[in-house]
């Protein structure tokens, strides 16, 4: 699949290994081929439906990749423009730390 | 293991700390964070996904990615890339409470 092959940065890489997007989710590539096949075409819509995006980091280290597949979509006609929604706060801070401030 | 000596980066003589991981009592260097103190002594897998159960443990190494989480009595969920250690810290890969710790 045209994924596969443009994500692939040296010649040895295995071109169908099932990388991890998400780390901190454990969304894989193959959960985010499904999820476009099954036609989401904007950031957002990926991240709600494998939440990739949505655990600790936030995004930090998987929303350049995504950026990367959805243009990989299927459905390149139907694809908005987005941007992955970030929960503040950035930095996971107990509530104690903020009140004793 | 650690690096003893480096052609150009001192590697100063530091005090020893005991602190626990998961029960466990380990030797780190006063101030080294909680990442390199554990690498030292070889634990590598800091936690468990939540998902599938595979070992994680560092991997920026920078404090941005959260994958080397761990639970530290009396701070809460830390990055141990970022936290160094003191003395008597008790560490856990899981939260103390699920662990039957505190």
């Amino acid at each position: 699949m045209a994924i596969r092959r443009s994500i692939a940065t040296r010649p040895e890489t295995d071109p169908w290994a099932d990388v991890t997007v998400c780390r901190c989710e454990d969304v894989h590539l193959s959960d985010i081929e499904r999820c476009l096949e099954e036609g989401a075409v904007t950031l957002q819509e990926v991240r709600l439906a494998t939440r990739a995006g949505m655990g600790p980091c936030q995004g930090r280290l998987c929303r350049t990749a995504l950026a990367r597949l959805i243009a990989e979509t299927p459905y390149p006609e139907a694809t908005q423009a987005t941007s992955l929604s970030v929960h503040f706060p950035t930095h996971p801070v107990r509530l104690r730390d903020l009140a004793e401030e | 293991m650690r690096i003893q000596s480096h052609p150009f980066v001192p590697c100063p003589e530091r005090p020893a700390v005991e602190f626990r991981f998961d029960g466990t009592a380990y030797q780190a260097l006063q101030g080294e964070s909680l990442a390199a103190a554990l690498w030292a002594v070889g634990v590598t897998a800091l936690r468990r996904s939540d998902v599938d159960g595979a070992p994680r443990g560092i991997y920026c190494g920078i404090g941005h990615c959260f994958e080397c989480r761990v639970h530290v009595l009396g701070m809460g969920t830390v990055r141990a890339c970022l936290t160094p250690v003191t003395a008597g810290m008790q560490v856990f890969s899981a939260r103390p409470e699920a662990a039957g710790a505190e």
